[in-house]
């Protein structure tokens, strides 16, 4: 659909307010933003110095070849070079190219440190609805939504966070206080119920994290409510009291923060005690490091660690002015989501629209969308979670699209109208914070600490 | 371009090649010939024709010519140049790939990875919609994707 231009102003026009010291910023080094060299997965490099056989030597004298009698190693180099959809339709060519995308875990990991991020979205409120990958490397004039209809397996079971191909489910039980947490592949189709963690405030933050490179997990909770946490040491007197905004929003003092953690291998979750921030709904920007967004009502401030791990370094980089933008403006409630390697910020809208903004041009364009509920990136991996669990207590269950197993579905099926927790897009939240999720689990611990700041 | 010593380069088919040293250098296998003193008289390369060795000289003599400066005109000009270089059917491009696998030039391996693999994938979405269709099957390999397809629509 073409936003019309009498009730738009061209992509041209949208550029940020003249704010001071802005020319400077703007002239911050693109590469400072969106690099970080922790973050990138080692690419399996395979050096291909095979001499060719005999055979090979004759073959080349042939004149007509399919590429698919290349040597393995140059045909998995070719292959990884694929986005997920042609990748899969490469199944269909022989036996052995399926058993090489979908069995062979060295190749699902060389793919996916060549994958991109993608945008996912899930377009009905329906916790079991469909998601839908958009691929973002499309010109300005179309759009391809590619829509592998990744159907989550369990009812009642919200997808919350994505780290590097793994989705973390949560479903929570109101009267119980029971959490309950899931790993979910969506490419592969395979799922994993995490043990149960009690006492969990409704406003709990999860952060899931998994680092392909190590094939570890962890997943941190931040409780923000001392209260629920009855089992907790908390101590009465510092429990000041929660102060009440106008909506009615908790705003919690720092020191009831309580935090558990699941990491790999473990058969529960462990408490982490109390942590010196409160948590707030985080804003998924994968593969970008050192990004904080600091939702200024009209402003996204865009902050950039300078010098890696040292929290006086950071310095407030770009600012993305929304209120320049006339009607699209915060109303239409953008929230960044990604920043791409080409160093364009993508922000989505509750309202379906999708905006790609250049720092460093300051233009952007605005793409029309189905309405959205949750957005978040997702990179697409074929790394199986059988892999990533290996040498657990965890069970990995294959999940048939639509139709969940039915032994998990009758488990969950006592609980189901009970489900309280609704995540949909961030909220517009006056101290948005977000925090870089990044394969190094000890460094965002720092980070999310930092970002408190 | 300042002296240089010129290496001689005898291919499968017995011909000859004389290439400047800083040009014969790019590939990583030569390079290490030269370096372990194997180079006095004519380097042997059984494994490549004279047809695929010429693009590959043509190749790497352009990237050593090409200044290696930020101006944008040059990057252009080698960007242009790789453009046309890997628009080559199929044949010579998988005999390319059997080429870099004994010469080792990363750079043009990378080029003609990408190229095959826009190849595959560089099809129109009714094409893919084809493709799709027939091998449905595919998609039920992967119990999580259960349909795969294009939407395109005109902004």
């Amino acid at each position: 659909m073409v936003l019309e231009p009498t009730q738009t102003r061209p992509a041209d026009a949208i550029s940020p307010a003249p704010c001071e010291d802005a020319n400077k910023r703007y002239e911050a080094p693109i590469h400072a933003l969106n690099i970080n060299p922790n973050l990138h997965i080692a690419a399996s490099i395979i050096e291909p110095v095979v001499a060719p056989t005999y055979k090979t030597l004759k073959s080349m004298a042939a004149n007509d070849r399919s590429l698919i009698e290349l040597p393995n190693l140059n045909l998995e180099d070719v292959l990884s070079k694929l986005p997920l959809p042609s990748l899969i339709a490469c199944c269909g060519v022989s036996k052995s190219l399926l058993n090489l995308i979908k069995n062979d875990s060295d190749f699902a990991r060389m793919h996916f440190a060549k994958s991109e991020p993608q945008l996912m979205t899930q377009i009905q409120r329906h916790p079991g609805s469909s998601i839908y990958l958009i691929d973002l490397d499309t010109d300005t004039t179309s759009r391809v939504e590619v829509e592998p209809n990744f159907n989550i397996p369990l009812d009642g079971f919200y997808i919350t966070q994505s780290c590097n191909g793994l989705l973390l489910l949560e479903r929570m039980s109101k009267a119980k206080g029971v959490h309950r947490c899931m790993l979910y592949n969506p490419v592969t189709g395979e799922c994993t119920l995490l043990p149960e963690i009690k006492h969990v405030y409704i406003d709990a933050t999860f952060v899931f994290l998994y680092c392909p490179k190590t094939n570890q997990f962890e997943v941190v909770c931040l409780n923000p409510d001392s209260d629920v946490s009855s089992d907790s040491d908390h101590d009465p007197d510092t429990d000041s009291d929660p102060e009440v905004n106008s909506d009615s929003e908790m705003v919690y003092p720092e020191d009831d923060v309580m935090g558990a953690i699941y990491v790999t291998g473990s058969d529960s979750w462990e408490s982490l005690g109390k942590l010196p921030f409160s948590p707030h709904h985080p804003c998924h920007l994968e593969k970008a490091v050192h990004w904080i967004c600091v939702d200024e009502a009209t402003k996204f401030n865009v902050w950039v660690m300078k010098e890696y791990g040292v929290k006086d370094s950071w310095s407030r980089e770009f600012v993305i002015d929304t209120t320049v933008w006339g009607e699209y403006d915060l109303h239409w409630c953008f929230t960044p989501v990604i920043c791409r390697n080409n160093g364009d910020v993508v922000m989505v809208s509750i309202f379906g629209y999708i905006l790609f903004y250049d720092l460093l041009t300051k233009k952007g364009r605005i793409v029309n969308h189905r309405r959205l509920w949750t957005a978040m990136t997702h990179t697409p991996s074929l790394i199986s979670l059988r892999d990533v669990v290996r040498g657990t207590n965890l069970e990995v269950v294959n999940v048939a699209p639509r139709v969940a197993d039915p032994g998990l579905n009758l488990e969950l099926a006592a609980t189901f109208s009970e489900v309280g927790l609704q995540v949909g897009l961030l909220p517009a939240d006056p101290t948005t914070l977000a925090w870089q999720i990044n394969s190094s689990m000890k460094q965002i611990r720092f980070l999310i600490m930092v970002c408190q700041m | 371009m300042s002296y240089s010593k010129t290496i001689v380069l005898t291919n499968y088919d017995g011909e000859t090649f004389v290439v400047d040293e800083v040009v014969a250098v790019e590939p990583q296998t030569i390079e290490h010939m030269i370096e372990d003193g194997c180079a006095n008289t004519s380097i042997p390369l059984p494994n490549v024709t004279s047809k695929i060795l010429s693009k590959v000289i043509e190749h790497c003599k352009k990237h050593v010519e090409t200044p290696n400066s930020n101006e944008k005109a040059a990057k252009a000009d080698l960007k242009s140049f790789d453009f046309d270089f890997v628009k080559a059917d199929q044949g010579t491009l998988f005999d390319l790939i059997l080429a870099m696998n004994y010469l080792n030039i990363k750079e043009l391996l990378d080029l003609i990875y990408q190229t095959v693999a826009d190849m595959i994938k560089g099809k129109t979405p009714e094409e893919e919609e084809e493709m799709r269709r027939v091998n449905a099957w595919v998609f039920s390999c992967f119990v999580g994707v259960t349909c795969l397809y294009f939407k395109s629509k005109k902004m």
